[in-house]
């Protein structure tokens, strides 16, 4: 290392010397939300093995019927009488506030599932600079939509309320609301920065953030603007951020 | 086998500090910084416990790289939104070790998430350029690159040298 490069990891040090962190708390959050990944991915693997042996339908409806007296219901359904056994009625999606394991689905797959979800057959596969994460309990896919950045990322948060959405995406400018199934979804954009206009919706449901982005440049950033606007409306964003095919059955 | 669970409590408390610090130079940001490093805990945790694929090799460096890897993750979904501030601070020459401090602060914050990443992995935790193209998911000549990019910003916005800034 140079001298110049001492003299910078000398600057990063002494400008980080004087932080304090709580380090139980930090660690006991840490351990907390591990354990939280831990039992997502348990349940992952349960739905996957059981579908494969072919019994999760078999519980669907089975299971409203070992329902304990709280549990929620769609007034909707008959509980008593002949068809509440004999003519098993499809469950409606979960409430957005449960929780829930995340598709057996690659990161790489995400183009072609957006293209199944807003028929268009426009998203590519990712390009070799694109960002890919793909653990079973977050996703991260950067790929060109009509030769333009988009990206659909699936992290867990356990959001929230309207409020709390406003308060941690201040910075983008955005609008949040709350959806009838429970789901708290960001509206935000068209923003230019760095010379490129982008716009995306985050949907805050089943205990993970679903963000879908699309941008007019071949990168978010220092990128010629290939279009007026991002190829995916916000529509088409809310859309894909909503869309169940991300979640497990 | 697995390493335990106590096991891990320990490597969490020796290596918080160090996470949190180059957390907070990556974010700037106190909360952000606390977040990612929890996120970053919660991840090695879970490969601690993982039956299949036997214990980490080097716990430190699997917890670092997955520190920068969880920061420019997040990072990419925000770097779109982010506004350069409009006026460069003052130059930190001659104020004194806490003004350094604040000044450097300020210019991370003209960086690039992916830069500042750089500058952290390379300069505070002494990886090397491989090793920071591989955490990073890039080639290590876009370190290089980066990391030339990133001094001269560093330079432009902290006076002509560095250097003599360790001496004021």
């Amino acid at each position: 290392m140079s001298p110049h490069d001492s003299g910078v990891t000398e600057l990063l040090r002494r400008a980080s010397d004087d932080l304090t962190p709580d380090v139980d708390r930090l660690v006991r959050g840490g351990i907390t939300r591990g354990r939280t990944r831990q039992r997502r991915a348990r349940i992952g693997t349960t739905v996957a093995s059981l579908a494969v042996i072919g019994v999760v339908g078999v519980l669907a409806a089975v299971v409203p019927q070992l329902d304990g007296a709280d549990s929620a219901r769609d007034p909707g359904i008959a509980t008593e009488g002949p068809s509440a056994t004999q003519t098993p009625i499809a469950e409606p999606p979960a409430p957005a506030t449960t929780e829930r394991a995340l598709a057996d689905f690659r990161a790489a797959e995400v183009p072609a599932i957006v293209n199944g979800i807003v028929g268009t057959g426009l998203a590519a596969g990712p390009r070799p600079a694109d960002t890919i994460a793909d653990d079973s309990d977050e996703k991260v896919a950067y790929f060109p939509y009509d030769g333009m950045e988009a990206a659909v990322v699936l992290q867990l948060n356990q959001l929230v309320s309207v409020a709390r959405c406003e308060e941690i995406n201040a910075h983008l400018d955005g609008s949040c609301i709350e959806l009838a199934d429970g789901t708290v979804q960001l509206t935000w954009g068209p923003t230019l920065a760095d010379g490129v206009t982008c716009q995306g919706i985050g949907a805050y449901r089943y205990g993970y953030l679903v963000s879908a982005t699309s941008c007019n440049a071949a990168t978010g950033k220092d990128s010629p603007q290939l279009a007026p606007q991002p190829p995916l409306s916000l529509e088409q964003l809310a859309q894909i951020a909503s869309s169940e095919v991300w979640f497990a059955s | 086998m697995p390493r335990t669970s106590e096991e891990f409590e320990e490597f969490a408390i020796a290596r918080t500090p160090q996470l949190y610090r180059a957390a907070w130079l990556m974010c700037g940001d106190a909360h952000r910084a606390e977040d990612l490093v929890q996120d970053t805990l919660a991840k090695v945790y879970v490969r601690w416990h993982r039956r299949l694929g036997g214990p980490i090799e080097h716990p430190v460096a699997y917890a670092h790289t997955t520190l920068a890897r969880t920061y420019i993750s997040a990072q990419r979904r925000r770097s779109n939104h982010e506004t350069p501030i409009e006026h460069l601070p003052e130059s930190a020459e001659s104020r004194g070790d806490a003004a350094t401090g604040l000044a450097l602060r300020a210019a991370l914050d003209e960086l690039a998430p992916l830069d500042r990443a750089v500058l952290v992995l390379r300069y505070l935790e002494d990886v090397s350029v491989a090793d920071t193209a591989d955490a990073l998911g890039v080639s290590p000549g876009a370190v290089r690159n980066r990391t030339i990019r990133a001094l001269d910003r560093l330079r432009a916005v902290l006076g002509p040298s560095l250097r003599d800034l360790l001496e004021t």
